[in-house]
């Protein structure tokens, strides 16, 4: 109940703040407070945002990554021995002593199988952020990134020191014994991630001990996102939108509470939408004078088609794209096809 | 201009900086010309679309949908700059060993090893201080297995044995000193660590050291002479600039806690990748050269006296504040 109150609140609160449309960047600027987002803000003096990612979907990334890396390595190892054990059954007969002969190179090789796990022990996720622009194996797949704070790309420093510092963010090692009680002389150590879980729970960017260190946070960086307007199967709407007088011009607000509404429908149920819409949709309804009894769910669609897909617009928005081509299109400089397709 | 219209027209750049972006990013080899300058383009575009974007009036999905096409592109434009060599001779041979001569963390992680190293050394070698010193830090079958383990030495002489061990004694060595610069963040369990080490590794030392361990004192001292200078003074590297970093969040010296740990964790890396360099090079000369049992004691001498000389002449000699404020006037 609480919540339906609040929403309606600042829902009537964007109506009410109407024509005006000057409170547009508060509005925003708590939206941002709200999600788990961070601010960007680029050299070409463009703010933009990229969502944080949280600790369990890097988990995920994680273990990929030790699948990856360790799984990887060990098919290796066991080849280059099958091979040479295969070497040397072929060719053996060469040496005056083959049995000696292989157990001395399967010693060196096997000391070079040590370096190379220490290696990627310590150096497999340093390596791969600082190469691949912040993106290990199982993070390229999971579609996160690591970055600076600053939102720049992380240099070779920095990817070392937030690697370095996971072994601290695995603390407490807890010995596999001391959890079930067992007596046995093989030690096999469960990393619980507390510290790094607990960090990251105390910062508002899920950063751990090695991103607070380094300086660095994780951020998604989906696909999956469309930049297309909603398409509304019911025939009704737009012969609704029609029926909205000709000279309405929409408040800013307005636009972006139609627009919200409208992308946030498919989500709710129908009898959860249709109660946000009423609040939202019977005012105006009442100064279109349309009839009571209209949904009001179909009439925000309405409105929302009549706004994005057939509305003009006013005269300031037009100049404004006017002005937006220009600043777009570097045709004097640069002159590409650009020029002459916008 | 319709809003729909404008999305219509703008979006067949949008996708083509998306499928550019994707296709940059899995590319190792440098990317052709025009297709970064085709990609700044649609990138500039992209970036005052978004800029313009409550003026056009946009909904919040397709804004939505520019930031993260703008975040995607701009870490393609701003990429790593992975590891730059150039820079490294500079920092390996001038940077860093004056900041390792100059630094108070390294000093006193220093004293803390060598000072507890050698108590725990002369308490474990006099059994009659403290008796049962060893015993209780060690433990008596520590100690029985150490003496096992050096009077019947010098077996494993194949090239193929030594390679493994070479190997191990990176990974566990190493490992145990990059865990330790790493607790070091939290102080006391570094300090911990640290102390640990110095006070375990000076009572087996000491033990080893007295008469009555026979022919297993003479080959242990056979056996870590040579590979010692190294492996010590990498352990308290990498504790020192683990110290650093942990104290760098309590001593801000005017910064706030964050900027402090970031700067210093960024001076203290070079460090810690010394140690790591020094550890390996101690693990070839353990695992090649410590176990040799017909080398003559001497041998092994030279070889340590050679690279504790060489470590002189890093860190006195190359590390030596030149153009240090007040460096001459120090009595040095």
């Amino acid at each position: 109940m609480s919540s339906h109150r609040k929403i309606s609140a600042a829902e009537t609160e964007s109506m009410v703040r109407g024509v005006g449309g000057q409170s547009r960047p508060r509005a925003n600027d708590q939206k941002r407070i709200i999600d788990t987002m961070m601010m960007v803000k680029t050299p070409e003096n463009i703010s933009f945002q990229y969502e944080i990612s949280g600790p369990f979907y890097r988990l995920v990334a994680y273990l990929a990554d030790l699948i990856f890396a360790f799984g990887g390595y060990f098919i290796v190892v066991v080849s280059l021995y099958i091979m040479m054990g295969m070497a040397f059954w072929l060719i053996g007969d060469v040496f005056l002593n083959p049995a000696q002969v292989f157990s001395v190179i399967s010693g060196v090789v096997f000391g070079f199988v040590l370096v190379g796990f220490f290696l990627i022990f310590w150096f497999y996720g340093a390596y791969m952020e600082a190469r691949f622009n912040g993106q290990t194996l199982g993070k390229r797949l999971c579609g996160i990134r690591v970055i600076s704070v600053d939102g720049h790309a992380i240099d070779g420093v920095q990817a070392t020191l937030r690697n370095f510092f996971r072994f601290l963010d695995i603390m407490p090692i807890v010995p596999l014994q001391m959890l079930l009680g067992l007596e046995s002389q093989v030690l096999f150590a469960i990393p619980t991630f507390l510290i790094g879980l607990g960090v990251m729970a105390l910062n508002g960017k899920f950063q751990r001990v090695g991103d607070l260190v380094a300086g660095t946070v994780v951020i998604f960086e989906e696909k999956k996102h469309r930049p297309d307007l909603i398409e509304f199967e019911d025939e009704r709407v737009p012969k609704l939108a029609e029926m909205i007088p000709a000279d309405f011009v929409a408040s800013r607000g307005l636009t972006q509470v139609v627009a919200e509404f409208a992308e946030q429908r498919k989500y709710l149920a129908p009898q959860r939408s249709a109660d946000i819409a009423n609040h939202l949709a019977g005012p105006l309804m009442e100064r279109f004078g349309m009839l009571a009894d209209t949904d009001p769910d179909l009439f925000m669609c309405s409105l929302y088609h009549r706004l994005f897909v057939t509305s003009e617009g006013d005269d300031s928005l037009a100049s404004q794209v006017v002005q937006a081509k220009e600043v777009v299109v570097p045709s004097a400089s640069t002159p590409t096809e650009w020029g002459s397709e916008l | 201009m319709k809003v729909a219209e404008l999305i219509k027209q703008r979006s067949p750049y949008w996708r083509e900086l998306e499928e550019l972006s994707m296709r940059m990013g899995g590319r190792k080899k440098k990317s052709d010309p025009d297709q970064v300058t085709r990609f700044t383009t649609l990138y500039r575009a992209a970036c005052a679309d978004l800029a313009l974007a409550e003026s056009y009036q946009l909904p919040p999905q397709t804004v939505e949908y520019l930031h993260r096409l703008v975040g995607r592109a701009h870490n393609q434009l701003y990429r790593s700059q992975s590891y730059q060599l150039q820079s490294w001779t500079k920092r390996i041979f001038r940077d860093t060993p004056r900041q390792i001569f100059n630094d108070p963390c390294i000093q006193i992680a220093t004293v803390l090893f060598w000072g507890l190293f050698l108590i725990a050394g002369y308490l474990s070698y006099n059994a009659t201080i403290w008796p049962g010193f060893s015993e209780a830090v060690v433990g008596v079958e520590g100690l029985d297995q150490m003496r096992d383990m050096y009077t019947g030495f010098g077996g494993n002489n194949g090239i193929g044995s030594r390679s493994f061990m070479m190997g191990f004694y990176i990974t566990n060595n190493a490992t145990i000193g990059l865990s330790c610069f790493v607790m070091m963040l939290l102080v006391i369990p570094g300090i911990v660590v640290l102390s640990f080490n110095a006070i375990y590794l000076g009572t087996v030392f000491g033990f080893m050291f007295r008469q009555e361990s026979g022919a297993a004192s003479e080959n242990f001292q056979n056996f870590v002479t040579a590979h010692g200078p190294f492996e010590l003074t990498a352990i308290i590297l990498a504790a020192g600039a683990g110290l650093k970093i942990g104290l760098s969040w309590m001593m801000t010296d005017g910064l706030n806690r964050k900027d402090s740990l970031l700067k210093t964790a960024r001076e203290a890396l070079p460090i810690v990748m010394c140690a790591v360099v020094l550890f390996a090079l101690a693990a070839l000369i353990e695992g090649f050269i410590s176990p040799l049992g017909d080398f003559p004691w001497w041998g092994k001498g030279t070889v340590a006296v050679v690279s504790s000389c060489l470590l002189m002449i890093y860190f006195v000699v190359l590390g030596y504040p030149a153009a240090w404020p007040g460096g001459e006037e120090d009595g040095f």
